[in-house]
């Protein structure tokens, strides 16, 4: 009983939560940490034994390599194009999805809603073979297309189901003075709702970007020319059969985190709110 | 204005039809499709046939696929233990930090950020038998006498990409599980301790009970996502060695990619959604059971 009060004194220490950081932070930054010094050496230091933990000649050489002698800059512009075309669609359509089915009912909108929810049940590696079988029966394998009907698949239910959150906090009664004062179902979508949900969608909008840039199986299966790769799938430029260029890699595996980490300096808050809206309600 | 004689529930339904029309485009042929497909048999080599539920028992019966499964099963159980393991103690932190919690709460998001294919060539790399930095620390501080090949081993590479998938999960859990903490009443806490409670009375009595379905809606997600996901094994080991990381989904990119047998992919998809509707269906029950 006493070591277990001592335990407990230990836990309600006001310095615990700080100690317990510590030891997650280094837990979950070290692999980043460790993934930034090795693009920042050279290839014989990254490969040296012992490995040292700040670099000894800090070098950009993996990053000159990496974006002036090989295709990466070609892969971020595509990851980018993927994931604005998607995001700008499935955000879009989703908005005027989600203000017609929270806020205009009709026999049968609780079912489209549960439906979009159900969707994120299947999962998507299931439907690889479906997509991958209707997108050559297309002619649309190999194509900038078929990575975006895919990603539009991917993010649209998700997208659906965290604006819902946000559209039922939005109070009903300003639509409805705004429909008094003679706008429009669509204008009072556009100048009461959309304004003052406008960091909801902003979240929205993120996390569907984030979700095109780090999907890998889909433009894995259906790309298979370098000009049309994203970063993820492009990442396999620097493994060799015989060598892993590791300076390299880990240089692309920086540019490749850069757009996430950045969104989470800057947005960090809404993103949170969004992810929460999405799954937390329920 | 034509547009305002529609009544409201007309008006709903125009609106959502693009978005009606994307799903059944976008989700329900691609089912149908599926379910048709595995019927089927389908390759390069054989006419394609319909042949009930042959693929199903094929793989019922094929012991690839059975211990794919097993193997399924251990890294998503093994991934979301992990992930909650480290995402409790770390929302208890930060439910408790007040001066640079949001800076803390930022930081820990960052692997949430990393794509999952990244997270494996990091692990990779850290788990590297010559050069890399993991062993480097093992063997400095005397746990191990020299290097381990743990991408070379199936029990420690099922850890590696247990690790490396975990790792990108542990932000997610983190920020629901800190959202059900902070929904918790601080006058509960107080009157607790004055009747002398410790923090494990407080923990199982309060802090569980309370925070129950935020923390199972964060485990069934994570359950799900890494039950489904296999860019990690994909980048970490390929499935191997020995098949020791080979789980049902890449069986189901081999089915696709290497052996082109849409058929048997097909059946191996159905059996992947089936699993994971039962996973939810699991927590659902005990979400909805209250």
């Amino acid at each position: 009983m006493t070591v277990r009060r001592g335990l407990s004194n230990i836990f309600e220490h006001k310095a615990t939560p700080y100690v317990i950081m510590a030891v997650v932070l280094i837990l979950l930054l070290g692999p980043i940490y460790w993934t930034l010094i090795t693009s920042l050496k050279t290839l014989p230091e990254a490969i040296k034994w012992p490995p040292s933990y700040i670099p000894q000649d800090f070098t950009l050489e993996a990053y000159k390599e990496v974006l002036g002698r090989s295709p990466v800059p070609k892969f971020l512009l595509n990851s980018i194009i993927y994931a604005l075309v998607t995001t700008t669609i499935v955000t879009t359509a989703a908005v005027f999805t989600t203000y017609a089915l929270t806020r205009y009912k009709y026999r049968g909108s609780n079912m489209v809603l549960l439906s979009f929810l159900f969707i994120r049940l299947i999962p998507p590696i299931s439907l690889l073979l479906p997509f991958y079988l209707i997108l050559r029966q297309l002619g649309l394998i190999n194509t900038r297309a078929s990575v975006i009907i895919y990603t539009i698949y991917l993010t649209y239910p998700l997208a659906v189901w965290m604006l819902k959150s946000f559209f039922d906090q939005f109070p009903q009664d300003l639509i409805d003075a705004a429909l008094i004062d003679g706008a429009s179902r669509l204008g009072a979508l556009f100048r009461v709702v959309l304004p003052v949900i406008a960091n909801g969608i902003a979240a929205v909008a993120i996390i569907a970007f984030l979700w095109t840039w780090i999907e890998f199986l889909a433009p894995f299966l259906f790309l298979n020319t370098d000009d049309l790769k994203p970063i993820t799938v492009g990442l396999y430029y620097f493994v060799g059969d015989e060598t892993t260029y590791w300076n390299s890699l880990t240089a692309g595996a920086i540019l490749a985190i850069i757009p996430g980490i950045a969104f989470f300096m800057f947005a960090q808050r809404y993103i949170v709110s969004g992810l929460t809206a999405g799954f937390g309600k329920e | 204005m034509k547009m305002r004689n529609i009544p409201d529930s007309k008006f709903g339904m125009l609106l959502s039809l693009p978005g009606l029309f994307l799903l059944v485009l976008w989700v329900g042929i691609p089912l149908l499709i599926l379910i048709s497909v595995s019927f089927l048999r389908f390759n390069v080599l054989e006419p394609t046939q319909f042949i009930g539920f042959d693929n199903y028992i094929h793989l019922f019966k094929d012991r690839v696929f059975r211990n794919a499964l097993l193997r399924t099963i251990t890294f998503f159980a093994g991934s979301t233990l992990l992930t909650f393991l480290l995402a409790y103690p770390t929302a208890w932190s930060l439910s408790r930090i007040r001066k640079g919690g949001t800076t803390l709460r930022t930081l820990v998001m960052f692997p949430w950020a990393v794509p999952l294919i990244v997270s494996g060539f990091i692990w990779g790399w850290m788990f590297n038998a010559a050069y890399g930095v993991i062993n480097h620390l093992f063997v400095t501080i005397g746990l191990f006498e020299s290097n381990i090949n743990f991408i070379g081993q199936s029990g420690t590479a099922m850890l590696a990409v247990v690790i490396a998938d975990a790792w990108t999960r542990v932000p997610f859990m983190t920020i629901l599980t800190l959202a059900g903490l902070e929904a918790i009443s601080r006058t509960l806490y107080e009157s607790a301790d004055m009747d002398g409670a410790d923090i494990f009375q407080k923990t199982r009595y309060i802090t569980l009970p309370l925070a129950k379905g935020p923390i199972l809606t964060g485990l069934l997600i994570t359950s799900v996502f890494s039950f489904r996901t296999i860019d990690a094994i994909f980048s970490l080991t390929k499935g191997g060695p020995a098949r020791g990381t080979y789980v049902l989904g890449m069986l189901n990119l081999d089915y696709i990619y290497n052996y082109i047998e849409f058929g048997r992919a097909a059946a191996v998809s159905v059996y992947l959604a089936l699993i994971c509707l039962l996973i939810a269906a699991v927590y659902i029950y005990f979400l909805l059971k209250e």
